[in-house]
């Protein structure tokens, strides 16, 4: 292995970063899976696969903890330069918004599980609808963003953000449309009101994978493109919940 | 390294550099505080401009976020700094993406705060969320003067009262609920304050991770994934060691 990093480019990396960059990228494979386990044992008031989800969450930090941890000793025993540094602090970034990624999967394995639990048998019917469109969706972001991250692949950041744009358009609509149940049949007012907060999970898996892709940009290119624009847009910018 | 603040360091030019990036966090943090103060204010009072002013301001805590961050990646490729200070870097770039959130729900709680002052307000007149949020602002300047003075103690004091936000979280949740059914046509102001609280109580848990980083700085240990007993056992238990050592 070389001391410094001149000469490094982004396809020959040396063993403890391209190592770095693999753990990142399982810990991704096993968030995408958390989302659609969790995802599955909702629309399906699978209690089994809801129980999985929250047995597998303490892998999910055990990545952080670990991935970070191997980026800081890389960042004070071999001082990386350039885009080096820009890979290891990227990775420390990405990891951070796959853990809470996979705090929402455990949210609504927990809600999942609930809901099994009841009588009924799962989320009611007038919230099904909404809940498997914003699902679907936010796998899709997550799957399409962790594709990013294995490829390094900047472009795909367009369409994560896409994607984002469309689960934030749903979730409005779903609020709306959930009022409005609630307001006809207050009997199910706790189940919307759940359900509410597992359409927000959904909605936040959706910028976390936005978030992923944004590092991956960060990493290929070195452009900082979190909150571009913000200062521009930001009047215009109508409130999200 | 537990008696020092952060603007002790070995090398002076790190030193400077530290010195001004700390003053940066500290501004940020200051910010943001003021920020969650106005867009309680603003919803208490039924207050529609506050509420949006505050709300198109989040902007400028971005803006911190993004050039202290630059500023960070700047030091540890110039400086490179020895593990202990890189540690207090490392810190500092987690402590401002917290403040960055914390930015963005004070936002939300911002447009909310503008949406609701056109409706009635709730006849307990947003009491318990005048204390949430009394709750959650002191958790934030408590969490930063810790992380300013790396004061560990106070940093786990402080943590702790993340369950109490927990607890008044789940309370007012859950007396909102009952509002909603006594009288429906509540239920769409009940449903905006229910993200209020929501802000708040994720505020709650912004300030508690800028607690663990301190403890991290001070003790060289990742905490955030255990719980606060455990974490305050182990750092205990390491110290012990060390004495004995």
């Amino acid at each position: 292995m070389k001391e410094g990093s001149e000469g490094h480019t982004f396809k020959a990396y040396d063993g403890a970063l391209s190592d770095l960059r693999v753990r990142a990228q399982q810990m991704g494979t096993l968030v995408a899976q958390q989302v659609e386990t969790a995802v599955h044992a909702l629309l399906h008031a699978d209690a089994e696969a809801a129980e999985s989800v929250l047995t597998r969450e303490h892998r999910v930090n055990a990545y952080q903890t670990e991935i970070e941890a191997e980026s800081f000793r890389l960042l004070a025993q071999r001082a990386p330069v350039a885009s080096d540094l820009r890979m290891v602090l990227a990775i420390s970034r990405a990891v951070t918004d796959l853990e809470r990624a996979g705090d929402e999967a455990k949210k609504i394995a927990r809600f999942a599980l609930a809901s099994a639990s009841r009588a009924s048998g799962g989320p009611s019917r007038v919230v099904r609808k909404p809940l498997r469109h914003m699902a679907e969706l936010a796998c899709e972001s997550m799957r399409v963003a962790i594709d990013a991250l294995d490829r390094g692949d900047a472009q795909v950041a367009h369409e994560v953000a896409r994607l984002d744009r469309e689960i934030d358009q749903e979730f409005e609509a779903a609020l709306r449309q959930l009022v409005t149940v609630a307001m006809e049949k207050t009997r199910l007012l706790r189940s919307v009101f759940d359900t509410v907060f597992a359409l927000k999970s959904l909605e936040r898996i959706g910028d976390h994978a936005k978030n992923v892709a944004e590092h991956v940009v960060f990493l290929v290119s070195g452009a900082d493109v979190r909150h571009a624009g913000a200062a521009r847009d930001a009047p215009a910018k109508e409130s999200q919940h | 390294m537990e008696t020092a603040d952060l603007s002790q360091h070995t090398s002076r030019r790190f030193n400077e550099d530290m010195e001004h990036v700390t003053t940066r966090v500290m501004q940020m943090g200051g910010f943001v505080e003021q920020q969650l103060q106005r867009a309680v204010t603003a919803l208490i009072e039924g207050n529609s401009a506050l509420g949006e002013e505050v709300a198109r301001e989040d902007y400028r805590v971005n803006q911190m976020e993004v050039e202290i961050d630059e500023e960070c990646g700047r030091i540890i490729a110039t400086r490179q700094p020895t593990a202990s200070d890189l540690r207090v870097m490392v810190a500092i770039i987690k402590t401002i993406t917290d403040l960055e959130r914390i930015g963005d729900e004070v936002e939300k709680v911002g447009y909310i705060a503008a949406r609701l002052a056109t409706m009635e307000k709730p006849s307990d007149n947003y009491r318990e969320i005048r204390h949430l949020g009394k709750l959650v602002t002191e958790m934030v300047h408590d969490a930063l003067h810790a992380f300013a003075r790396l004061d560990a103690d106070e940093a786990f004091e402080v943590a702790r009262r993340d369950r109490k936000v927990d607890e008044e979280y789940e309370a007012i949740q859950r007396q909102n609920i009952t509002f909603m059914m006594e009288d429906p046509r509540s239920i769409r102001r009940a449903l905006e304050i229910m993200w209020v609280v929501r802000a708040l109580e994720r505020i709650g848990d912004h300030a508690k991770n800028i607690c663990e980083y301190t403890v991290y700085v001070v003790h060289g240990k990742d905490i955030r994934h255990l719980s606060l007993e455990d974490a305050e056992r182990q750092i205990r238990d390491f110290a012990r060691e060390r004495k004995g050592a």
